[in-house]
């Protein structure tokens, strides 16, 4: 299978108060095409930094992440700017949204902004309502964020990051503001688009939701400890293969 | 705890607490300055009269008869406490030469002894002068300026048959001679010298090139103006009020200054309440979380009007230091001519300070009393609760065909305009400023004006300065017109059909029961009466009619219809009263007279110049022909088209309000850009998350600029917009009263649309908008990453 990103010797440091901080150390790793992979791991490990250096949201201190054929480290902040707009979608822990903007409109912003997407602006108002309606929000369209829940407004968001039809989906916590219910009802729309072919690489806390990944990446002081695919079709068994798993690596 | 918990935040919210110092630090510099400016403004010339020693009323005449017979009648009147008197030298249009040129007078002058004078005069350095050596002269300045003198040059004069050379070593400020509108200057000289004119000047040249000036002190100011007009040969008569009047073209100026100032403590409160808002609505979360566990509101409130005050007192400190050279700056350009005093006061700065302290007080107690209203929810929710929210978005981006930036832009002000309010705000004052001075300008120099100079209607003006008495004789009307006709004729000959005509002018004393004054009177040759405006009534038809201006008419208290006495001949006629008029002659004194009237010229103090009126309708390109040729006709004659000629009248006024136009625009500049740069320094601050999430979802940083400056863009347009619908009220407001003060109280403004509403608009746009453009520049230092600062 065709992979979508690949990551070779990633390298992420700071240095805060003069003191160098390597938060990944060289991490490889490849994701496929229309695969959904989790990055688990504890507090501070560095998944929501790998999320956004292999992005390229964050810059890396060294090695290469290639999404797509492009190397992210060599392109200009204009040209990363246009991949996550036309090629990438993302999904924040929490929902962030334009507050003088209305739901809708939210969701519409990246299509409007992106000359890529040659749909009409009509054309791509019915997409986003299309959208809305697939992930059950469509209700809530005129609303203004303040109005609405935070499991609809994480579905607002997923709308948003589908609105491009990007190639991949970056969720960083996608479900860790949500209750239970919420989880449930936005891992099936995640678990939906990916099986529709978009590829998707999430950050989470929750096994129950790496349990819906194909593959788990566990990552430890900026290292990946290890990888777990998951091959139960029943969700309990898969759900409790996995949890065996993670408390092998030290969970 | 709350030390700690205070120095934190100041140094966390680094930007935030920054701008607010700056905007404090410049309340302070402008309020105090301006209301320096606005007190030396006010009581600007009043304070000159006094520092001058000027008493209540002046009385120049000329000959020894008209001087002695004044005096003597003078003196027999209770109601005087003193005269102070100061014999000069009458000058004429040839009595001074430079570099073996006629140096230009406006009409004629005066040539005193330093130790003669009856008042204080000062030097260019504003210190009283009180000895001048042998040899050396001083001058006023705009003499030097007219005629490109400089200081230390050589002047030659002429008066009373002796000839003198002098060194000009200064310039001088004059009370009364010193300003524009007063067109005669004064020529200051030692005793020495000016003895040496005294020996050479026979008895019967007494008459032509002597006379006094004399410095009243009275309590009764009516039994002086009686007595002083019933003698012949007084040439000029002014109570302080005429005197202050002359002042009125600085008065423009400082006016201006006035209104300046008046609009810089309005920026400056707004952009502090602003401010404070601002930054106070920044610290709900923090108010929420102290709310939350367990801090009393009081305690909260005491926290953050200690962080407040303790920047208040920094901030005043410095604008309060920094006030006084602005200051300074601001009194010292409000006015040339006049010595305004003390120009910063310790003082007023210093309860400026106290009193920007205490509305920055006041703001915090207003702004943090809304922590005691909510609940710390609500606190942690910027101060909304969810019945409180309120609708954010006016527009749908999904119904707007505009690309998203744009769209957001809109959108922002229209969702939030309170927060752009005050940008908007400061933008109208700023242009209103420079509208308000381009219009007084452009109406100055209109020849519209020239109806208000009790002129009729013309293209060009022609002087003959060498014989503007050259009529004053008893046929003089016959050869005013007989000239005039010829001139017609010539111009005729020369393929310019035009009507040529002359404005005479005398002065007499008109009276209506109890009530008499001296005043300026006006008949035309080659026009009719009709030609001139009035406010109200009909033009004076008969010989036995007169128009009044409405100041002599308020004067006199009489109405039209009434009768009035004038003395135009050895006898009083009467007259009825047709017409009320207004005209800045004299500061607004006028009596017309119908061209049928059979006039003694020999009275005449001579005329204005003679007008040219074209009778058809030159283009531009046939126009500049015409006036070449008039000039070739008429070398002699100074030409001058009627705006110019107006622009003459007052003294050149226009052209000192250009440099106070330069300041006031530098000044606007530097407050748009100030203002510019430090909201958009807030707003980036606080928009820092949507900025970050807008990144994060594909937006360029070029985007995002765009949109920052288009929203700025929007306002600025919105401004100009709302500024140029606003000038004419706030320039009638403004400036209308200094021009009622002038004699028109009817005031129509002359607008140069390109000028005023398209050009300079369109520059501060311009700087505003670069301006915005470079602080946005900022977006680039903001990551997609600090998405997680959203609210």
């Amino acid at each position: 299978m065709k992979k979508i990103l690949e990551v070779t010797d990633l390298c992420k440091t700071y240095i805060i108060n003069k003191r160098q901080n390597n938060v990944l150390r060289n991490v490889s790793f490849s994701i496929n095409k229309g695969e959904m992979v989790a990055v688990m791991g504890p507090s501070g490990s560095g998944k929501s930094t790998l999320l956004y250096t292999v992005s390229g949201m964050d810059s890396m201190t060294a090695g290469q992440s290639v999404f797509d054929g492009k190397d992210i480290s060599k392109l200009s902040p204009n040209a990363l700017a246009q991949l996550r707009l036309d090629e990438m979608g993302f999904i924040f822990q929490q929902m962030y949204m334009l507050k003088n903007l209305s739901v809708l409109d939210n969701i519409l912003l990246p299509a409007r902004q992106s000359k890529a997407n040659t749909l009409s602006a009509k054309e791509k108002f019915e997409y986003g309502k299309k959208l809305m309606h697939k992930l059950g929000i469509i209700e809530i369209a005129d609303n203004d964020i303040n109005e609405v829940s935070g499991g609809q407004l994480q579905r607002a968001c997923i709308c948003r990051s589908m609105i491009n039809k990007p190639k991949m989906i970056f969720a960083d916590e996608p479900t860790g503001a949500l209750n239970r219910s919420s989880s449930d009802e936005v891992m099936d729309e995640l678990c939906k688009i990916n099986s529709e072919g978009t590829t998707i690489m999430l950050v989470t806390h929750d096994a129950k939701v790496s349990a819906r990944c194909g593959r788990v990446l566990y990552i430890v002081d900026g290292n990946i400890k290890g990888e777990y695919n998951t091959i139960e079709s029943d969700a309990r068994k898969r759900e409790r293969a996995l949890n065996n798993w993670l408390l092998e690596m030290g969970w | 705890m709350y030390l700690g918990i205070l120095k934190r935040d100041l140094k966390r919210k680094k930007t935030m607490n920054t701008i607010l110092l700056i905007f404090m630090f410049l309340s302070v510099m402008f309020v105090s300055s301006s209301v320096n400016t606005m007190l030396s403004v006010i009581s600007a010339t009043d304070r000159f009269l006094d520092l001058s020693g000027a008493e209540d009323y002046f009385v120049a005449t000329v000959g020894k008869k008209a001087g002695e017979e004044t005096q003597k009648n003078l003196y027999s009147l209770d109601c005087v406490s003193s005269i102070k008197s100061e014999y000069f030298f009458y000058l004429n249009e040839n009595s001074i030469k430079y570099n073996g040129k006629t140096a230009e007078i406006s009409s004629n002058g005066v040539l005193n002894s330093i130790d003669d004078i009856s008042i204080k005069i000062f030097d260019s350095n504003k210190n009283e002068l009180t000895k001048i050596n042998d040899g050396d002269i001083y001058v006023k300045n705009s003499f030097l300026e007219k005629n490109n003198i400089p200081v230390g040059a050589e002047i030659k004069i002429t008066s009373g048959g002796y000839t003198g050379k002098y060194t000009i070593k200064g310039t001088v400020l004059d009370v009364l001679f010193g300003s524009e509108m007063m067109g005669t200057p004064r020529f200051i000289i030692s005793r020495n010298d000016f003895n040496k004119f005294v020996q050479n000047s026979s008895e019967e040249k007494y008459d032509m090139y002597r006379g006094v000036i004399l410095n009243i002190a009275t309590d009764d100011l009516s039994k002086v103006e009686n007595t002083v007009s019933s003698v012949d040969g007084v040439a000029f008569t002014g109570t302080r009020e005429v005197i202050k009047l002359t002042y009125i073209m600085d008065m423009i100026t400082a006016g201006i200054f006035l209104i300046v100032s008046i609009c810089l403590i309005i920026i400056s409160l707004i952009l502090l309440k602003f401010t404070i808002g601002f930054t106070i609505s920044e610290e709900y979360r923090e108010i929420g979380v102290m709310k939350a566990i367990g801090i009393k509101n009081g305690k909260i409130r005491t926290l953050y009007m200690v962080k407040y005050l303790a920047m208040a007192v920094v901030g005043t400190t410095v604008g309060f230091i920094c006030g006084i050279p602005f200051g300074n700056m601001m009194v010292a350009q409000s006015s040339k001519n006049i010595i305004t005093g003390k120009s910063s006061d310790f003082w007023i700065n210093l309860i400026c300070a106290v009193i920007v302290i205490l509305i920055i007080a006041t703001f915090c107690l207003l702004s943090t009393g809304k922590v005691k209203k909510f609940t710390p929810v609500d606190a942690i929710r910027n101060g909304e609760n969810g019945k409180r929210y309120k609708k954010k978005g006016m527009l749908n981006l999904s119904k707007s065909p505009s690309r998203p930036v744009f769209f957001m832009a809109v959108n922002d002000i229209l969702s939030g305009f309170r927060h752009f309010a005050v940008m908007t705000v400061t933008f109208i004052v700023g242009i209103l400023m420079i509208t308000i001075i381009l219009n007084t300008m452009s109406t100055l120099q209109s020849p519209r004006l020239l109806a208000w100079f009790s002129m009729a209607d013309c293209d060009i003006s022609l002087e003959d300065k060498a014989s503007r008495e050259k009529y004053s004789k008893l046929d003089g009307q016959k050869l005013q017109s007989e000239y005039l006709e010829d001139m017609e004729k010539t111009l005729a000959e020369n393929n310019i059909p035009a009507e040529c005509f002359a404005e005479s002018l005398f002065k007499f004393s008109i009276q209506s029961d109890n009530h008499k004054i001296v005043s300026l009177a006006f008949i035309g040759s080659g026009t009719t009466t009709d030609q001139y405006a009035y406010i109200e009534g009909t033009p004076p038809e008969n010989t036995n009619e007169v128009a009044l201006s409405y100041i002599i008419a308020d004067k006199l208290n009489v109405k039209i219809g009434d009768n009035v006495t004038i003395k135009t001949g050895g006898e009083n006629e009467e007259y009825i009263v047709t017409a009320l008029f207004q005209c800045m002659n004299n500061m607004g004194e006028g009596i017309r007279f119908s061209e049928k009237l059979d006039m003694d010229f020999s009275k005449a103090l001579g005329y204005f110049s003679y007008q040219i009126k074209f009778t058809d309708n030159p283009s531009g390109a046939e126009l500049n022909d015409r006036y070449e040729k008039i000039k070739k006709l008429y070398p002699d004659y100074t030409f001058r088209t009627a705006g110019e000629y107006v622009d003459y009248s007052l003294a050149g006024v226009s052209g000192s309000l250009s440099d106070t136009k330069n300041f006031i625009i530098i000044i606007v500049m530097m407050i748009n850009i100030l203002v510019v740069v430090l909201m958009e320094k807030s707003f980036l601050t606080k928009e820092r998350g949507e900025i970050a999430l807008m990144k994060a979802i594909g937006f360029k940083n070029n985007s995002l600029i765009i949109w920052q400056t288009i929203r700025t863009a929007l306002l600025m347009l919105a401004a100009v917009i709302i500024a140029v619908l606003l000038t004419e009220p706030f320039s009638q407001l403004a400036v209308g009263g200094i021009f009622k003060m002038m004699g028109a109280k009817y005031i129509i403004f002359d607008v140069n649309i390109l000028e005023s509403y398209v050009i300079y608009p369109l520059i501060i746009f311009a700087v505003t908008v670069l301006a915005v453009f470079i602080s946005a520049q900022g977006i680039r230092n903001i990551s997609s990453q600090e998405v997680n600062n959203i609210e």
